[in-house]
């Protein structure tokens, strides 16, 4: 009798520790009988249910949860291949679908992840490469394309599975290792362009530059040559005016000096004169010196004059 | 039963200190939220829960590293694409601080991989929309400063309670295989020598001008010297004239007779001077003994 009652007391306990759930924060809860789901807790607290064999609970993740996309290697429009790895936050919306159709974390992020995969495949699929790096950030391919991706996905994602998809980020983007190389080989080409562009543009401009400073010299040279040659001038006038002055009224005096000073010039030192006697030249330089020779009028006579 | 309840009661004891925050939960719901430093009581399990954590220190979260990526796939280790499909490498770091405990612990399932993605995805999204010559030089430092607000927005959109305070880019180069570091080396050396030749052109066109200067100031100095020079000498050679002509106007033969006979004597005195016999019909016979 002792014992019956102790029996009681343990499978009263037994029942009144299973009658009730704690839902988490961090929670959905899904309180089925008999297998059949019959109520969905998605709000913190202490609820009461039937005992445990009746009824039993699901605890499924409330939180925003996260899965990363393996990188791949996907083809673009224009068949470059590019290696895209990413993320997807999501969180369970409707528990109860999600339960039926995954059951298991693990499940359902192998097929959202296959999900997105395969969108993601045919969003790179339907751009060229040069659209998904671009330098217009607002048509830069990558935000659309995450878009894209997230919204295709978005009413298999709820219908099928009962997730919500909160957001697709493509966190990198690269080349594939075999076409490495080939990048770096363009990259090296586009440098020494680059640098013989620079260069070039260097030695055009230094020649312009130098081209210019010689044009001002010679502008410079030549209006100095030209003040230059007026001062002379000036010069030349003045001096022209001075002997103007001074030979007024000494014509004839001017005249036989000057001459004087031609032949004195043209017979310098050691000049070899071979005349005939009767060259005019010698008779020129005896006797005949234009106006003033022996015989002319001003030559002073022989003979008693003073 | 009453030592069981005291000793119960005890465990439910707790400190924060001012580094940390704490959240309370009883019953699975949160009851506070943000549990100011200091000694606390909240019902111990099974009845409550409190999360502890520290909160206000700076976190570090690398970006970009090659160890952190995962074996088995693919690697991309530090290297991204620009938007003229080059390839720069880059390392950032991401200081960061919890902002709200409570949703950190208990809205997101892994916010710190979160926040390592969203900092790639950005980084990745902005890289590729900038040509590499500009994230080499005038994007870079904006760079920084992008990428911690548009992380800042996409967790804020996550709701997990991280404050991004700053992202520092350690490393942003070109990549230092494949010869390519040499190819923008090679490029500084171009522009270094694009600017010499021009500065040397610069100098050459200040020397070739200040030679100009000088040598315009000698061409004429030299004119006017010999402007100076020739009135000078047309002065003193009609003084000279003016002095002859007073003389000549006393006794104009004279005069003439005593220049024209000593200027001759002058001149047959340094004159080699031949004369022969003229010939018939104009022709001189040149004999000259030796």
């Amino acid at each position: 009798m002792r014992l019956f009652a102790w029996i009681i007391a343990a499978a009263i306990l037994a029942a009144a520790a299973t009658s009730f759930v704690i839902v988490d924060e961090t929670e959905h809860v899904v309180v089925t009988q008999f297998g059949r789901p019959t109520a969905v807790y998605s709000d913190a607290g202490f609820r009461l249910k039937a005992p445990a064999p009746v009824q039993r609970v699901s605890r499924i993740d409330k939180r925003r949860l996260f899965t990363e996309t393996r990188a791949t290697e996907l083809l673009t429009a224009d068949k470059k291949n590019v290696i895209v790895s990413g993320y997807i936050s999501w969180r369970v919306r409707d528990p109860l679908a999600y339960l039926r159709a995954v059951r298991t974390r693990e499940f359902a992020e192998n097929r959202l992840a296959a999900l997105i995969q395969s969108e993601l495949g045919s969003g790179v699929g339907g751009l060229a490469f040069a659209s998904l790096v671009s330098r217009d950030a607002e048509r830069s391919g990558l935000a659309p394309l995450e878009r894209t991706v997230r919204e295709s996905s978005e009413k298999t994602a709820a219908e099928s599975y009962g997730i919500e998809i909160l957001d697709f980020g493509i966190a990198r983007l690269g080349f594939p290792p075999q076409n490495l190389q080939s990048v770096f080989a363009r990259m090296r080409a586009e440098r020494s362009r680059i640098a013989r562009g620079f260069r070039s543009e260097g030695e055009a401009e230094a020649r312009k530059i130098r081209a210019r400073a010689d044009r001002e010299r010679d502008e410079v040279l030549a209006t100095a040559r030209s003040d230059a040659e007026r001062v002379r001038g000036e010069g030349e006038a003045e001096a022209a005016r001075i002997y103007a002055d001074a030979y007024r009224g000494h014509e004839t005096l001017f005249r036989f000096l000057r001459t004087l000073e031609a032949y004195e010039r043209a017979l310098k030192d050691n000049t070899t004169l071979v005349l005939p006697a009767d060259s005019p030249f010698l008779e020129l330089l005896t006797s005949r010196l234009p106006g003033v020779g022996p015989g002319e009028p001003g030559w002073p006579q022989a003979g008693p004059e003073r | 039963m009453v030592l069981a309840l005291a000793v119960y009661a005890g465990a439910g004891v707790y400190s924060v200190e001012p580094d940390e925050s704490a959240v309370e939960i009883v019953l699975g719901r949160v009851v506070t939220r943000d549990v100011l430093p200091g000694i606390h009581w909240s019902p111990p399990p099974p009845l409550g829960e409190v999360i502890v954590e520290k909160t206000a220190t700076s976190f570090v979260m690398p970006i970009g590293y090659q160890f952190i990526e995962r074996p088995g796939e693919a690697p991309i280790s530090d290297l991204w694409l620009t938007s003229d499909t080059n390839i720069v490498t880059l390392r950032a770091n991401v200081q960061y601080s919890v902002s709200s405990l409570a949703d950190f612990a208990l809205a997101h399932e892994e916010p710190r991989q979160l926040l390592r993605r969203a900092g790639e995805r950005v980084i990745t999204a902005y890289l590729a929309a900038e040509p590499v010559d500009a994230l080499l030089t005038s994007a870079r430092q904006r760079l920084a400063g992008v990428v911690r607000d548009r992380m800042q927005q996409l967790l804020a959109e996550e709701a997990v309670g991280i404050d991004v305070q700053s992202v520092s880019i350690e490393d942003l180069g070109p990549p230092l295989d494949g010869g390519v570091l040499a190819g923008f080396q090679e490029v500084q050396n171009a522009t270094a020598d694009r600017e010499r030749l021009v500065h040397e052109a610069h100098a050459y066109a200040a020397q070739t001008r200040a030679a100009a200067e000088g040598e315009s100031q000698v061409e004429r100095d030299r004119a006017a010297t010999d402007r100076h020079a020739r009135v000078a000498r047309a002065r003193g050679e009609s003084y000279r004239f003016r002095a002859l002509a007073l003389e000549h106007a006393r006794a104009p033969g004279l005069t003439e007779q005593r220049i024209y006979l000593d200027t001759i004597d002058r001149l047959l005195a340094t004159t080699k001077l031949y004369v022969v016999e003229p010939g018939r019909d104009g022709k001189v016979n040149l004999r000259i003994a030796p």
